[in-house]
């Protein structure tokens, strides 16, 4: 059997951490493969290499037979792959034909040829009615739901000769009724010989859409396996997703912890994002909060820490309701938030190590008259560094220059800096390293000694390992609350996937 | 063709002149529609539309272009000085086109290929030209000999339709704009780039060249405009003269803005806008105001036409919850 | 030798190369350039765009632009000198001139900050209605009735220990607003919000004031300029400070590609290049356009220099979209 597509041996490493190690792939014609595994796996790894955004460091791609070289996003234009993201990137004002022909909108490549729109028209409308669904193309971008953005997003592709397309969660946002959309429409694709990646969290979908499906672990793919009668078993795929059991990673729960109620949230909501949310975080132990991406998870980190208004519920810290106005605030009552998106909301861009430590409590590192004291600053910056083991010739080196794991080490480090009762920690090892990351959950262990410490993340395996207690997140909403000791990865996932109702086809 | 409903806040400014000449007509009463007036009106309106037509895309690009004044000035300086040398008028012209050309160029160089913040670029572009502008008669107004008898002087007096000149030009020029503007790739491409920078790489669109050509046409009509004023106000190349456009063009190209096209800037706009200034000025004349009333009327203008036009765009273009600072 | 030219040092160095190769070329020229007199004379002439410079840099540290501090300045000034003409004491006048200064700072930091208009145009608007408002005064006429008099001129002319005021106020301007930006913790604010706005939100930093704060530190600091400015000339003249816009971004951006960012010392520096150019060039009477010429050029080259300092900045700025 001829593939359309093969993949073999890709090795992909990012800064000394591998991401990709052998990993392979096939897709035959009309085929819908669902990718699977936990964030970090090396799903995107993969679909980004296929796409041109990264270039391997071993191994080949087959299309067709053919070896092609891939190394730019328009190479893999050319080979007919395209990749539609998660939030596609759009001119928001302009119409969806504009937009599905942004760039190719005639034969002639000067920036001054006349534009027909009504041809344009023409030929989205054209486009559009090979496909079952009613979608106006006239509509400006910026008034259409989420599942017109995506369709738009992947007609822009088809326009294109796409012949392989990728789709990254494209259900992320959407609303059942718009789902069943999407999957329409995938299956009108896979019937005209598109060949289709589909990456995903749902399982459930994956029974919808797809023929096949392969499971990434740790930069490995560890099974790849046909669906028969649309029947998909979740308990194996998660299994498969996990595969052996929590490592070494984990530092070891104290048995001897003193326990004390700190922080207790009471049925807070934000519209539209997460409803009725209450838990409490005890000093002496960590607590878990799981979620997928989307799942407003993002959101209730920053509004317990007076960033987000929230739009009821509230916030007992030591038995005083707090109402926080800014993170400012936060930070004075003892609350400290590790954020979730390490770029643009954890470090200064462009700014020294030892500044990016003592910004949230500058007055520890001033004296009366509100001078800095570099040497104090200095003396406590580095041995933060030390403590964390930041690897770094100096403390004026800029922090976008570090490693990843190395830049969210600072982060913690200007958390544990300005002291707090209360330590929240979102997504705190995305993109980070293996060293760093056991670092970083050593430091969360530490610090729940003296503190309430939240983990915020859309990892199982971290949640899991570092916590005591556990909460899962299904869209907005509290799925289950468990004891860690008495809950399994297994259950957790089913939980944050399909709001615990086991899936069967 | 595109369907288009025009909202109540698309056509606000198309109120707002309407509301100016009632105003005005009370005020000063049949004096501000005697035709002598208007005509001037047109003519003030037509000279200022032209030179800030190149602004108007640059600004709807994204990009910020702080040097027209100057380019301005300089132009008519060498077209001036190149006129006393009784050098050919066409060649004059071209000339001092072309030193709107070069001045783009640098611009474009310093923006486009080593990634310079624009405002910053034009601020220098904006000395540099205005140096120059000073040097070629060390900084004094260069009075022209024979500008009458040049075939430009006597085209730009010419009244086509009982209209002046300048304005019939910069109708048809307007016109041409639009037709880029809305009916080419460029036009299509200049807008995408404001909005969504990295979609319009992704797509594959040649980005630089559309900034670049954003940026020579802006020189361009601003070295137009200012020998037009040199033709039609002046009758003398001014070093100097530069200043009094600054503001009355970004007014005009951000008054436009409140038109169409959800609060960016445009061609049909800016034309709107030069006629809502000039129509102002006028009025304001008439009334005996003294400049600071006229600069501080303008300054408002602006600041509600971005107040308008932020708020507009905030509230069309959803962009994700927000915390609590934004 | 290496550990004396670290590539922290290396710009510095060249700075200073390129200062003494400007002095050295007009001395040259000028035999009297660098006698005492002149060389008082130029500090006198620096301390305005110095102390508007340093208010700019403020501006520029929050990674905003301010193109309203020249044309609000000139409000300032000719307010004080009309306060003045009326019969207010000169330290009541430049007083009610800085606190003028501040409203309109104020109106630029709420707009940009707290309603998050647009930076650049709304700064343009409201530096317009501020220079309008200027005519109020006098329709944009000299008021000259009694400065003299009154000796508002000491603002720029009394001399104390032979060193005329201006240099006082500027060493102290510079001294104060360094400790301010690069020494205190309330400094570290403006860097933070100049680096990443959200990062610094989420540790504490309250960005709007920050922002408010820069503009109105840019605002008082652009009257004090134009009020010495105004005392030097001896009259009040709306178009006081029309010329200082230039000057003041090149000083900032000068002190940019020396230091790697915006900062009080640099800004310094990188005003008394500016008009050691500017003065020497009319010491040996060549008009002022020449020397307008050449702080353009100036200032492409500083941001140039300055683009290659922080390249590392850019790379990463442009992230992971730049594979």
């Amino acid at each position: 059997m001829r593939y359309k597509l093969e993949m073999k041996g890709i090795d992909k490493s990012f800064a000394g951490m591998q991401a990709l190690c052998g990993a392979g792939l096939t897709l035959r014609e009309g085929e819908a493969r669902a990718l699977l595994g936990i964030n970090g796996a090396g799903k995107s790894t993969m679909i980004k290499i296929l796409s041109g955004v990264y270039t391997r460091d071993a191994g080949e791609i087959l299309i067709d037979g053919q070896p092609c070289q891939i190394h730019s996003p328009k190479d893999a234009l050319a080979c007919g792959i395209s990749a539609v993201y998660q939030d596609p990137q759009m001119i928001e004002s302009y119409t969806g034909y504009e937009n599905i022909y942004l760039g190719s909108e005639g034969p002639s490549r000067s920036i001054f040829s006349p534009i027909n729109r009504r041809r344009l028209r023409q030929a989205a409308l054209e486009l559009v009615s090979r496909y079952p669904f009613d979608i106006d193309v006239e509509k400006p971008v910026y008034l259409m739901t989420p599942v017109e953005r995506e369709i738009i997003a992947i007609l822009r592709a088809l326009s294109k000769n796409c012949k392989i397309l990728i789709l990254d969660e494209p259900t992320s946002i959407l609303t059942e009724k718009e789902k069943y959309i999407l999957f329409e429409f995938v299956h009108t694709l896979k019937k005209q010989g598109v060949s289709i990646i589909y990456i995903t969290h749902h399982l459930d979908e994956v029974a919808q859409v797809c023929d096949s499906f392969s499971v990434f672990r740790n930069g490995k793919v560890v099974c790849h396996e046909d669906i028969e009668n649309g029947q998909v078993d979740s308990d194996y795929i998660a299994e498969l997703m996990l595969g052996e059991r929590l490592s070494q990673l984990y530092p070891d729960r104290p048995t001897d912890a003193a326990v004390s109620p700190c922080l207790s949230v009471k049925g807070l909501s934000m519209a539209g994002k997460f409803e009725d949310i209450s838990f409490e975080a005890r000093r002496g132990e960590i607590y878990g909060i799981f979620g997928l991406v989307g799942s407003g998870i993002d959101e209730l980190s920053k509004t317990l820490f007076g960033a987000m208004q929230e739009s009821a519920g509230e916030i007992i810290k030591d038995g005083k309701r707090l109402a926080l106005a800014s993170p400012g605030q936060a930070i004075r009552k003892g609350i400290f938030l590790v954020p979730g998106n390490r770029k643009t909301e954890g470090f200064l861009n462009g700014l020294e190590i030892a500044f990016n430590i003592t910004i949230a409590r500058l007055d520890k590192a001033a004296d009366r008259l509100g001078l800095i004291n570099r040497r104090r600053e200095q003396t406590d910056a580095g041995a933060l560094v030390d403590k964390l083991s930041i690897a770094t010739p100096s403390l004026d080196k800029k922090v976008n220059e570090l490693s990843g794991g190395n830049q969210q080490k600072v982060v913690v480090a200007k958390g544990l800096y300005a002291g707090a009762d209360v330590y929240i920690f979102a997504e705190p090892t995305v993109g980070v390293d293996v060293g760093a990351k056991s670092a970083i959950y050593e430091t969360m262990r530490d610090l729940s000694r003296n503190a309430a410490v939240i983990i915020i993340s859309s990892e199982p395996e971290e949640v899991l390992g570092n916590a005591d207690r556990v909460m899962v997140v299904y869209k907005g909403h509290a799925a289950m609350e468990k004891s860690a000791a008495d809950t399994t990865l297994k259950e957790m996932l089913v939980h944050a996937i399909s709001n615990g109702e086991v899936t069967q086809g | 063709m595109k369907k288009r409903s025009f909202s109540l806040m698309e056509l606000s400014l198309v109120g707002v002149l309407a509301l100016m000449f009632i105003v005005f007509s009370i005020l000063n009463g049949s004096a501000f529609y005697q035709s002598y007036n208007l005509l001037n009106i047109f003519k003030s309106a037509g000279s200022m539309a032209l030179m800030v037509l190149g602004l108007t895309w640059v600004i709807g690009a994204g990009e910020m272009d702080c040097s027209f004044p100057e380019v301005a000035s300089c132009a008519s300086m060498i077209f001036a000085w190149m006129l006393n040398q009784r050098y050919d008028p066409t060649l004059c012209l071209v000339v001092s086109l072309l030193s709107g050309v070069i001045f783009g160029l640098l611009t474009s160089l310093l923006v486009v290929r080593f990634h310079f913040h624009s405002l910053i670029t034009t601020i220098a572009v904006s000395t540099i030209a205005g140096a120059v502008a000073n040097i070629i008669y060390k900084g004094s107004v260069l009075s022209i000999k024979g500008l009458n008898s040049t075939w430009m002087y006597k085209f730009f007096s010419k009244s086509p339709l009982g209209l002046p000149m300048v304005f019939v030009v910069a109708l048809v020029l307007f016109a041409l704009a639009l037709l880029v503007q809305e009916k080419t790739r460029f036009g299509q491409y200049l807008y995408a780039l404001s909005e969504n920078p990295q979609a319009v790489k992704e797509s594959g669109v040649k980005n630089g060249l559309v900034r670049t050509c954003v940026f020579v046409f802006s020189a361009f009509m601003a070295a137009f405009g200012g020998i037009i004023y040199v033709l039609t106000v002046y009758k003398s190349g001014q070093p100097s003269m530069g200043t009094s456009f600054f503001l009355n063009g970004f007014t005009c190209v951000f008054l436009g803005a409140m038109v169409l096209k959800l609060g960016k800037t445009q061609v049909v706009g800016t034309f709107i806008g030069a006629l809502v200034l000039a129509a102002l000025t006028s009025g304001l004349t008439m009334q005996g105001a003294g400049f600071a009333v006229g600069q501080v009327i303008k300054g408002l203008l602006l600041i509600m036409g971005v107040a308008v036009v932020t708020v507009y765009r905030r509230r069309t273009i959803p962009r994700g919850r927000k915390m609590k600072y934004e | 030798m290496k550990r004396l030219l670290t590539p922290q040092r290396l710009p510095v160095a060249l700075f200073a190369l390129l200062f003494i190769a400007v002095l050295v070329t007009f001395q040259l020229l000028q035999p009297s350039f660098l006698s005492l007199d002149n060389i008082i004379n130029i500090a006198k002439s620096v301390s305005s765009t110095v102390i508007a410079a340093v208010g700019l840099t403020f501006v520029i540290t929050i990674s905003r632009s301010d193109i309203s501090f020249y044309m609000t300045a000139c409000f300032s000034g000719v307010l004080m000198a009309w306060l003045v003409s009326k019969g207010w004491h000169p330290v009541l006048a430049v007083a009610a001139g800085l606190a003028s200064g501040l409203a309109w700072g104020g109106i630029s930091g709420v707009a940009v900050g707290r309603f998050k208009l647009p930076d650049i145009i709304t700064t343009i608007a409201i530096g317009s209605i501020g220079f309008g408002m200027g005519y109020i005064f006098s329709d944009g006429a000299f008021i000259m009735e009694n400065f003299i008099e009154s000796k508002a001129h000491y603002l720029s002319e009394l001399r104390i220990l032979d060193v005329p005021l201006p240099v006082y106020i500027m060493l102290v301007v510079v001294v104060v607003c360094y400790f301010l930006l690069e020494r205190s913790k309330f400094g570290r604010g403006f860097y933070a919000v100049g680096a990443t706005e959200k990062t610094a939100y989420l540790s504490g930093v309250n960005v709007n004031r920050i922002i408010i704060t820069a503009y109105v530190i840019c605002g008082v600091l652009a009257a004090l300029a134009a009020m010495i400015m105004t005392a030097r000339q001896g009259y009040g003249n709306v178009k006081i400070t029309m010329s200082i816009l230039m000057p003041c971004f090149t000083a900032v951006y000068i002190g940019m590609s020396v230091f790697k960012r915006p900062c009080v010392t640099g800004t310094f520096l990188g005003a008394l290049l500016v008009t050691v150019i500017s003065t020497g060039f009319t010491s040996i009477n060549i008009p002022f356009y020449w020397s307008n010429l050449v702080t353009g050029f100036v200032l492409i080259a500083a941001i140039m220099l300055s683009k290659v300092n922080f390249q590392g900045g850019r790379a990463r700025a442009t992230g992971g979209a730049a594979k």
